[in-house]
């Protein structure tokens, strides 16, 4: 008798397997509804007060009623733990939603012990050679998400570290560390440039110098 | 439907060719080795208790997952946070520098076997769960370009990358283990690595539409005038109107083409090469290390294995006036193993090893101009460029392809035949 089953290309597990990362890697890079949907201060829903009207709500509804289905009940969902502890995470909003409108880098100010004052300079792109800038672009994207006001619980440890590199004489150790941060605010096309940088003191630091000497080397 | 169903179940986990996979691998290992010794220069600033971000300040950015969850609304509580793969993450072992360096240095070699093809399976399996402990360790310094290594990296820790263009299949056919036709896999893994690679342009185009700049179209104006970002000189109407509304509504429509269109064959090609336009000049303009040449590797997956050995061949016709002839030594042809792979590694198929009957081996080009033999193969074979630079390691190779010399033995005559006188 003829066999009429067509051979399989793979087994079912590896199908099964393949479904679930694909919907599961959706739902991670989904971008969030807007905030007036998801705090649900604004409702979705089909206008018909005109052609124009009905059509931007009609597409508002299905691309933002996606996103809001996607948040509430899929991102939160036991599926996140499969991209979470694998590695699969994924969110990919280079640029966006807006592209970054402040150049910002950092420098700052150490005080030592003897009241003296030094200025140093964190690596900034701008004044770097192009081949070290490709190699240091670290620093800069760094200091992004350490300045960011929801990350600045590492601004101590950046202190800490900024002490550490100008600790050079063991009588004369950092005591404190000023962060400063120098921002341009790049305005939008059709205003005159404005590239005057504006620099504040973006965190104050007391160095721990019981932590400062044993990275040292040094007995405390 | 049943047809359709068929096709998608074809399209995803059809057999096919696994030298795309393969050439994804050499790529990807090549770049994950660049991007790791790179940050390498700084490890003590990132990776150790010294540095800008000790361990406690690393969890902190990337914490174990939360145990809370919900299910259809129904929340789901866990009695503990769930933990993640990480290396560097547990016991202590983020805080031990020791620990870190052999981590490090472990991932560095697994990039390198990776992009040699090498124990490919552990190579990859140690590379991608490497690279996934590094991104934990320091989530400050980490770009788009990381994500996609990363994300690439699990993808050829699972997929069959090591079967095709890889130094495993070289020493399988050397050895005779396996012939020279290339095997089939199921392209499911590959299939993963392009839908994945769309995901990346169509959710960032679909996070670009909640942006007023982009909608406005003054949204490449901006990174332009990033000095932390300047790389190289562009001409000064290139970031100005009206050429910001055309690059901002470019970007968004060759996002959206690569997400979609991709996918549809016979603009597959416009659309690829329209991303590498974008990336290129990104790549040329701004300083954002390796980004471009991570996510364009992923382009190869939008093509079949067979595409790209095609491709191969038709660019090898075209150099084929560098092609040479290269004879082996008098009595010593190679052997079947050895020839396979050395043809193998002959990717532009520019190189034909024959039996010579000189002392040592011979090269000759289209010309008959006689070519130093060894020079004249490894340049030509692409296989073997990550190594046949080095002083003698070509020489090695050929001479081992060699059978054992064979001596001129006068042919002893075969007796004839008794003939059998039948009775009848």
């Amino acid at each position: 008798m003829k066999d009429t089953k067509t051979p399989r290309n793979a087994p079912v597990w590896v199908k099964v397997f393949v479904v679930f990362h694909l919907v599961c890697i959706t739902m991670w890079s989904l971008p969030y509804p807007k905030k007036p949907y998801m705090q649900g201060t604004e409702q979705l829903g089909i206008r018909t007060d005109n052609a124009r009207v009905f059509a931007k709500s009609l597409s508002e509804t299905i691309t933002e009623g996606t996103l809001y289905l996607n948040w509430k009940y899929l991102k939160g969902s036991p599926l996140m733990y499969y991209p979470g502890v694998t590695g699969f995470w994924q969110f990919w909003d280079m640029f966006s939603p807006n592209p970054a409108s402040i150049d910002l880098y950092m420098q700052a100010d150490v005080i030592y012990a003897d009241k003296s004052k030094h200025r140093f300079l964190y690596p900034r792109m701008y004044t770097l050679p192009i081949p070290e800038k490709y190699v240091k672009e670290r620093y800069r994207k760094f200091f992004e998400n350490a300045s960011a006001s929801d990350q600045s619980y590492e601004l101590p440890a950046v202190g800490q570290r900024i002490a550490l590199e100008c600790f050079t004489d063991p009588n004369n150790p950092p005591v404190s560390i000023e962060i400063l941060t120098f921002q341009d605010i790049i305005e939008p096309p059709g205003t005159l440039p404005d590239p005057q940088y504006k620099s504040y003191v973006l965190f104050r630091y007391s160095v721990d110098q019981v932590k400062l000497r044993r990275d040292k080397g040094i007995a405390p | 439907m049943k047809n359709w169903l068929r096709q998608v179940d074809q399209y995803w986990f059809g057999q096919g060719s696994p030298v795309t996979l393969g050439v994804t691998r050499i790529l990807i290992g090549f770049l994950a080795l660049t991007n790791f010794l790179m940050i390498a220069l700084d490890f003590g600033a990132w990776f150790t208790e010294k540095g800008y971000v000790p361990h406690a300040m690393a969890m902190r950015k990337m914490p174990d997952l939360s145990g809370t969850t919900s299910l259809f609304g129904q929340p789901i509580v866990l009695p503990f946070e769930v933990p993640r793969i990480n290396l560097l993450g547990y016991f202590g072992m983020g805080e031990s520098y020791g620990w870190a360096v052999f981590v490090y240095t472990l991932t560095v070699i697994a990039a390198f076997t990776t992009m040699l093809g090498l124990w490919t399976r552990v190579s990859t399996i140690l590379l991608a769960v490497g690279t996934v402990s590094i991104q934990l360790r320091n989530g400050f310094i980490l770009h788009g370009g990381d994500a996609v290594l990363r994300v690439m990296v699990l993808y050829l820790a699972i997929a069959p990358c090591g079967v095709a263009c890889s130094m495993d299949r070289l020493i399988k056919l050397w050895k005779g283990k396996i012939g020279p036709a290339m095997p089939t896999v199921s392209l499911w893994a590959q299939r993963l690595i392009s839908y994945n690679v769309a995901l990346v342009y169509f959710t960032t185009f679909w996070h670009k539409m909640h942006g007023n700049f982009w909608r406005n179209g003054t949204a490449t104006w901006y990174p332009a005038r990033l000095n932390e970002f300047d790389r190289f000189w562009v001409p000064p109407f290139m970031d100005n109107p009206p050429f910001i509304y055309l690059s901002t509504y470019g970007t968004l429509a060759v996002e959206l083409s690569l997400g979609t269109l991709v996918f549809y064959r016979p603009l597959r090609k416009w659309v690829l090469i329209a991303g590498l336009a974008m990336h290129g000049f990104i790549e040329y303009s701004m300083n954002i290390p390796l980004f471009a040449f991570l996510i364009c590797s992923g382009y190869v997956s939008f093509y079949e294995g067979e595409e790209i050995t095609e491709f191969f061949r038709r660019l090898g016709k075209r150099f084929s006036r560098f092609a040479v002839r290269v004879w082996t030594p008098q009595n010593r042809p190679l052997r079947p193993g050895p020839a396979s792979a050395l043809n193998a590694l002959d990717a532009l198929a520019l190189v034909s090893y024959t039996d010579g009957d000189a002392q040592s081996w011979k090269a000759r080009d289209l010309q008959e101009r006689e070519l130093n033999p060894l020079r004249a193969s490894w340049t030509r074979s692409l296989g073997a460029w990550p190594v046949g630079w080095i002083p003698g390691i070509w020489n090695k190779v050929l001479n081992a392809s060699l059978d054992e010399p064979r001596t001129a033995v006068e042919p002893t005559p075969t007796p004839p035949k008794k003939k059998k006188v039948g009775t009848r």
